[in-house]
């Protein structure tokens, strides 16, 4: 292809573009693929399908997996907001009101967020590798040809055990980040441990809690529903691995994030 | 139970990676696809298989054994009738009737599932496929699998992992995974692709043997003389995704035409251009 003697395929411009052409197909297609993927999962879900002895081994993987890296960021975060909240109140005379703020901060938001991108680096990356190597060596194919579902075999119990572990993981977590902050706070500025639990309580509603408790839900869903499509999906050879596992990383970046912002929308807007 | 596949044609984008194809399998017959890589040999077996859908054409099973058969959904009239002049075998399209006719097949890496044992492997249809389900206990089980190791003559390794197994053990391996179910249509994709020649011989053997035993109509793929030789029947030939000879073996290995000529003798000299193939 020539305009004025240049070949266009050869300048950055039209190769910019096709980069540009291939994400959107990219993206199309795995929007496509995690849209299918979900109707199918939602199917057995409806008719109460479920092969729970799968289920009991993805959710023992997914909580003994996610919980050390999930306790680690979570207590960290709230080690470091405590650091950096705690002296600063105290400062102001509000040091009673510490535990309300760690509550608010760790129960809303914190808690199920740090777990979430801490989940889909350890269980999400390792479902969508794991599928997609089953994929790449044929393993899905012969599943199929052995007429067992795949999509019934693998993604739904890794989709179940997302459902159910992630709240637990999200509700440990929050109480670990809780500790943490109250000791921190006695650390640095010493507000005691009674007056930063009395203003805990005060700061933790129910409402709150359920609301967490619900987020994580759906964040454990949609990170192991992503992981499992992006892997499900793949085609090729180790590289398509490598991509398909990167990819299924960046979309449950993204879709965490939207939740987030959906979940604060509708509840505390 | 045989297959008669007609006209089958299936296209990636725009490319027809088969074209045309048509041919039959008798119960108790071993028929090899043989030709250069990329010529659409595994594309055909993933078309039986279910695994792909073909763009044009139709695989028909045959006598196949179905009670109720009904005419008028039948591409053929039923084939046999019992004394009261009720349908017994009927010819049934091969993907309209998936739940009633069992095909296996084999990969060309095994795709034995590596986080499972050999014993799961080979229960593995039993226990998850939806008709077997909590048909079996526990002891059935193990008396099944163990039958069929004992078959691809791999007896006590049932606590082992794939990757624990060399190659030629995965591939008997997958082998008993895939008649735990006693199909009648067996597909083999290069089942000796990668193994030594002693190896190899074990493997055809198995071909053979299993076919004998089951009674089933078994397509193999390959492009492995010794195995063209050893376990088929008859066979056809492709190249760029057409039918370019069809015979018995004997016809091929005396290589009658041009194009078994230069298949059989590794030439580069003859009608098929490997070396500026677009495959």
């Amino acid at each position: 292809m020539t305009l004025f003697g240049i070949d266009l395929k050869a300048t950055l411009t039209y190769k910019s573009f096709m980069l540009l052409y291939k994400e959107i197909c990219t993206f199309l297609i795995t929007f496509g693929n995690l849209g299918k993927d979900f109707v199918r999962v939602s199917k057995y879900v409806l008719r109460f399908q479920f092969k729970w002895k799968e289920i009991v081994a993805q959710s023992a993987r997914f909580g003994v997996d996610s919980l050390p890296i999930s306790l680690t960021i979570v207590g960290m975060t709230a080690i470091i907001i405590a650091m950096q909240t705690a002296p600063e109140l105290a400062k102001q005379g509000l040091g009673d009101y510490m535990g309300l703020v760690s509550a608010l901060v760790m129960v809303r938001e914190m808690a199920a967020i740090m777990a979430g991108f801490a989940i889909i680096n350890m269980v999400g990356a390792s479902f969508a590798s794991e599928l997609a190597s089953m994929s790449v060596t044929d393993q899905i194919s012969a599943m199929r040809v052995l007429r067992v579902d795949p999509v019934e075999y693998l993604i739904l119990p890794r989709f179940m055990a997302g459902v159910i572990m992630m709240p637990f993981v999200t509700v440990v977590a929050a109480t670990f980040g809780l500790i943490l902050a109250a000791f921190v706070s006695k650390w640095t500025a010493d507000i005691s441990l009674l007056n930063f639990l009395t203003s805990l309580w005060q700061g933790l509603y129910v409402r709150d809690i359920f609301i967490a408790i619900l987020k994580a839900s759906v964040f454990g869903g949609t990170i192991a529903l992503i992981s499992c499509s992006c892997g499900y999906s793949t085609r090729g050879g180790a590289k398509e691995v490598g991509l398909s596992t990167t990819r299924s990383v960046v979309w449950s970046f993204l879709a965490i994030a939207i939740w987030d912002y959906i979940f604060a929308a509708i509840f505390y807007l | 139970m045989g297959i008669i596949v007609k006209n089958i044609s299936k296209l990636f984008a725009d490319k027809k990676v088969l074209d045309n194809i048509s041919f039959s399998v008798d119960e108790g017959e071993t028929l090899g696809i043989v030709g250069f890589s990329g010529s659409g040999k595994s594309t055909m077996l993933k078309v039986i298989s279910g695994l792909l859908y073909q763009n044009e054409g139709e695989i028909i099973a045959t006598n196949q054994e179905l009670p109720h058969c009904k005419e008028e959904t039948l591409d053929n009239p039923p084939l046999t009738h019992d004394s009261k002049g009720e349908s017994l075998y009927c010819n049934v399209p091969i993907h309209d009737d998936r739940k009633n006719i069992d095909i296996a097949m084999t990969f060309q890496y095994s795709a034995l599932f590596d986080f499972l044992t050999v014993f799961e492997n080979i229960a593995f249809p039993l226990t998850e496929r939806k008709e077997f389900r909590h048909k079996y206990s526990e002891d059935q089980l193990k008396q099944i699998v163990a039958e069929k190791l004992k078959l691809v003559g791999l007896e006590g390794i049932e606590d082992k992992y794939p990757p624990e197994l060399s190659g030629g053990m995965q591939k008997r391996v997958s082998f008993a995974r895939a008649i735990v179910t006693n199909p009648k249509i067996i597909l083999y994709d290069e089942p000796t692709a990668g193994l030594d020649p002693v190896s190899s011989t074990v493997i055809e053997d198995y071909i053979v043997h299993l076919k004998n035993e089951l009674k089933a109509c078994c397509i193999v793929v390959t492009h492995q003389l010794s195995t063209i030789k050893r376990a088929t029947d008859k066979i056809i030939m492709l190249y760029d995704g057409k039918v370019v000879f069809s015979g018995t073996t004997e016809e091929m290995l005396r290589g009658t035409t041009p194009y078994t000529k230069q298949f059989v003798s590794a030439s580069l000299d003859g009608p098929m251009d490997i070396l500026h193939s677009t495959e």
